[in-house]
């Protein structure tokens, strides 16, 4: 059963009629006319005070009587084999209580520095920490290798040296065409292209009018989120399992140890009520959590297991490095005719070091080739970090759009408009270049006499819609009036708490302080996880409709009290009063004291939504200032004019706070962070906050965000997410206003004083 | 109901097994994709049990550490 609406949609001045079929039982969506209270404004945390005054509880601050201290004991060597391990002297340490192997049998591998080879419980940390060392490990060392270009060498050591045979064949596997080969260290190429082959791509590109042409280099980045990684896990008896986690999806992770443990699913309760942050690195059990888990189960007591920074360094995931071949070419008037990019990166041990897609999906070129291939070395794990690939790819491609602006003699930013045609993009380029005075940018490049040069550059985000379906929002209404909204979505520190509030409070005409808020735990139904920047899009439908079918019931208890139908009841500042006659009204506690049975509560899920699909482009612009020290090179990225968009903003205070936080760390990516490993040792060399130098208070730029409006009417909110394009163009766009500053062009990031200064001799 | 069988070992993961939706569950493991990081829910590592690589092509029933999937 469905409904026919017509809604007002598309950027906030220019919206247009739409025709829309909704299913019978959903709200209106939201469109561009709609005069909200609370939603598209600007909401304060609900548990900003709890935050900044220590009473919110995070996994790091989590006591429980009895509780014991874990602690792994880690390889020393980058590549070596685990012949066997003797636990007799950590066993008779004070205070230990368990030690137990990483793996079930020996002997196995080791492939990183910090490989994680046994684990200890202990009364305390210290205890801990102390018995850990006593554990007697006996290695065969291997060769390794731990420098991208040397592990690409013909001859250089194997990280995986064992070969699987591969029986499967195309018939097979679905998806035969993932099978990627590998020689060497290296896997791939995954291969991507778009009318022009291999052989075709060159000639393409030199047949241009413009080529720009490079190679880029970008390092590996540690997550280094402000709470570390871990869990403390209790066994609540031999069935049942209780983990408090700093992860990013509290629901995936309660099926990752049902299934690791052999459980039922229902056995398992996972509890996520304040979180530090992830960046894309906290997803699953973990190596911690399962260690945890064990020990748990063999003390009977729980077990708190937290990665200390050096631990968070060595393995807990970063942005894999990049080499990255680029090749552009474009016509008189700057459109682009032919791309090519060959990228070789390197996410230690594992997979996932491609930075194509920003080539593939920003720009609508018709000839493109790309390859990508990872390269492993004997370094710890790449993950997941907010935008994949994005910013990697990004520093390189918008750089060689510069390239080819310059050439051409164009301003930057019209060869950008020259190549889109994406309504949202040339909206915020507009908003852009007018906060930024872009228009007064002397197109002249190192147009500065002295020591101190300034310039300006802009790049573009590139990002993608995704949600997940099937979560179930809860929301039950009690006899005294209050409301309370239930899922276990995790906060991730984005905010999403807040923002589930706004919504319940402005579909029920209430006071945002009457909704209690209720998230991070399994147990309240599954929430999306907190990737792909898809928190707020997945689940603020549900919600919504929860709300709304919670609206609907208040209606039918308010109706009789007023002597009319249920349709006719509205509800306002708090207030139930029939629609068109607001002087007669009764307390929402009024009519919640008339509740049969004295409570209610409404399910609504998240379903798909009405039209499109998951591959909708997210935009974003951002220009950049900086000053350039040709006598030092330090460069001082003075100012970053940001827009944004994300479908319908919810809370532009924390959608604000996010692209800010964007900002920062493309800042510390573009100038700082460098995760360093001695070629000799394998071992990382600033496995800290002190050497891992990450952007300070002093290294902040002035920050302008807006988020424009952008109506969809896909689905009942119309929102989308911000947490990864906020960071996506940061470091092309200030390595593009170094080039205006100096006219060097910097290939390699991150962007540090001796490059700069390589550059300008 | 029709059973659809994965030949992936169900211990596979990647960050996209905890973002897909129920009813595409099994995509992430067929899906192409360069940036996707794997691990084995056994070893919590980028080595499954028989100490060999993780990755979809690799983790199939020719391993001696393969379990199947099944979904319904």
């Amino acid at each position: 059963m469905t409904k026919d609406v017509r809604i007002q949609v598309g950027v906030a001045d220019n919206l247009q009629e739409m025709a829309l079929k909704v299913p019978k039982n959903d709200p209106r969506p939201w469109d561009g006319n709609d005069q909200l209270k609370y939603i598209g404004g600007r909401t304060t945390r609900l548990d900003g005070v709890a935050k900044v005054t220590g009473a919110a509880k995070y996994t790091f601050d989590m006591r429980l009587p009895g509780m014991l201290y874990g602690k792994f004991a880690r390889s020393p060597y980058p590549a070596a084999v685990v012949k066997s391990i003797d636990y007799s002297k950590a066993l008779k340490a004070p205070g230990v209580k368990a030690v137990l192997p990483m793996q079930e049998k020996l002997p196995f591998s080791v492939r990183f520095v910090g490989q994680e080879v046994a684990g200890v419980a202990a009364k305390t940390l210290n205890q801990a920490e102390e018995a850990a060392k006593l554990i007697e490990i006996e290695y065969e060392v291997k060769n390794f290798t731990v420098k991208l270009d040397d592990a690409m060498k013909e001859n250089a050591p194997l990280v995986w040296d064992v070969q699987v045979k591969e029986e499967a064949s195309a018939g097979d596997i679905p998806g035969q065409e993932n099978t990627l080969p590998q020689v060497g260290n290296i896997r791939g190429p995954n291969v991507s292209a778009r009318n022009a082959t291999k052989e075709e791509i060159d000639s393409l590109v030199n047949a241009s009018y413009v080529t720009s042409e490079g190679v880029y280099r970008t390092q590996v980045q540690t997550h280094s989120a402000m709470e570390t990684h871990g869990v403390v896990a209790k066994w609540d008896d031999d069935k049942h399992l209780t983990v408090w986690a700093s992860t990013q999806s509290t629901f995936r992770t309660r099926k990752d140890f049902a299934e690791r443990f052999e459980l039922p699913e229902a056995n398992v309760r996972v509890i996520t009520e304040h979180m530090g942050g992830g960046f894309g690195a906290k997803f699953g059990a973990d190596t911690f959590g399962v260690m945890a888990a064990k020990l748990s189960k063999v003390t009977q007591a729980p077990v708190f297991f937290m990665l200390d920074r050096k631990e968070e360094h060595w393995a807990g995931g970063n942005r894999p490095s990049s080499l990255q071949n680029v090749r552009l070419g474009a016509n008189k008037e700057g459109k682009l005719e032919a791309i090519k990019m060959l990228c070789h990166g390197s996410a230690g041990i594992g997979t996932g070091s491609g930075t194509g897609n920003p080539f593939k999906n920003l720009y609508p070129c018709e000839k493109l080739y790309v390859e990508e291939s990872d390269v492993f070395t004997n370094a710890g794990m790449g993950r997941a970090f907010r935008a994949p690939g994005h910013p990697q790819g990004i520093f390189a491609l918008e750089q060689g759009m510069d390239d080819l602006a310059y050439q051409l003699g164009l301003d930057p930013l019209e060869i950008r408009r020259r190549n889109t045609s994406h309504e949202v993009r040339l909206k915020e380029y507009e908003i852009g270049a007018k906060k930024f005075g872009w228009s007064q940018r002397n197109p002249k490049v190192a147009a500065d006499s002295g020591p101190i040069k300034r310039g300006v550059g802009m790049a573009n985000s590139v990002w993608y819609y995704f949600y997940g379906t099937g979560f179930p929002a809860t929301i039950q209404v009690n006899s005294d009036g209050s409301v309370e909204i239930m899922n276990g979505v995790q906060d991730i520190g984005t905010g999403i708490r807040t923002v589930l509030a706004m919504i319940v409070a402005e579909e029920l005409g209430l006071d945002i302080s009457e909704v209690k808020v209720k998230i991070g735990d399994s147990d309240l139904g599954a929430g999306p996880a907190s990737g792909g920047s898809q928190t707020t899009g997945g689940i603020t439908p549900a919600v919504r409709k929860a709300a709304y079918l919670a609206k609907q019931k208040m209606r039918e208890v308010a109706a009789p009290l007023f002597g009319v139908s249920p349709e006719q009841i509205g509800f306002e500042n708090g207030r139930a009063h029939v629609l068109g006659d607001p002087s007669t009204s009764l307390g929402w506690q009024q009519v919640a004291s008339r509740i049969p049975g004295g409570q209610f509560k409404v399910v609504a899920e998240r379903k798909k939504d009405y039209f499109g699909n998951q591959f909708q482009i997210i935009c974003g612009v951002q220009f950049a200032e900086v000053e350039v020290d040709t006598q030092t090179g330090v460069v001082k990225v003075k100012r970053v004019v940001a827009v944004h968009d994300c479908g319908r903003p919810m809370n532009r205070l924390t959608l604000e706070s996010q692209i800010n936080g964007g900002i920062i760390q493309g800042v510390s990516y573009a100038l700082f962070e460098n995760r360093l490993l001695d070629r000799n040792t394998g071992h990382m060399v600033n496995p800290n906050l002190e050497q891992y130098k990450i952007a300070g208070s002093m290294d902040i730029p002035e920050i302008d965000s807006t988020v424009i409006d952008v109506f969809k009417g896909h689905n009942s909110t119309s929102a989308m997410g911000i947490g990864e394009p906020a960071t996506v163009p940061t470091a092309g766009a200030i390595a593009n206003a170094i080039y205006h500053a100096t006219g060097a062009r910097i290939y390699d990031l991150p962007m540090t004083p001796d490059k700069i200064l390589a550059a300008l001799a | 109901m029709e059973k659809t069988v994965i030949s992936h070992c169900r211990y596979l993961r990647t960050k996209m097994a905890y973002l897909a939706d129920e009813e595409d569950s099994h995509m992430w493991r067929t899906n192409k994709s360069s940036t996707a990081n794997y691990w084995c829910l056994c070893t919590m590592g980028a080595a499954g049990p028989d100490d060999n690589l993780v990755v979809p092509e690799r983790c199939q029933a020719s391993r001696s550490c393969y379990k199947e999937i099944d979904l319904v």
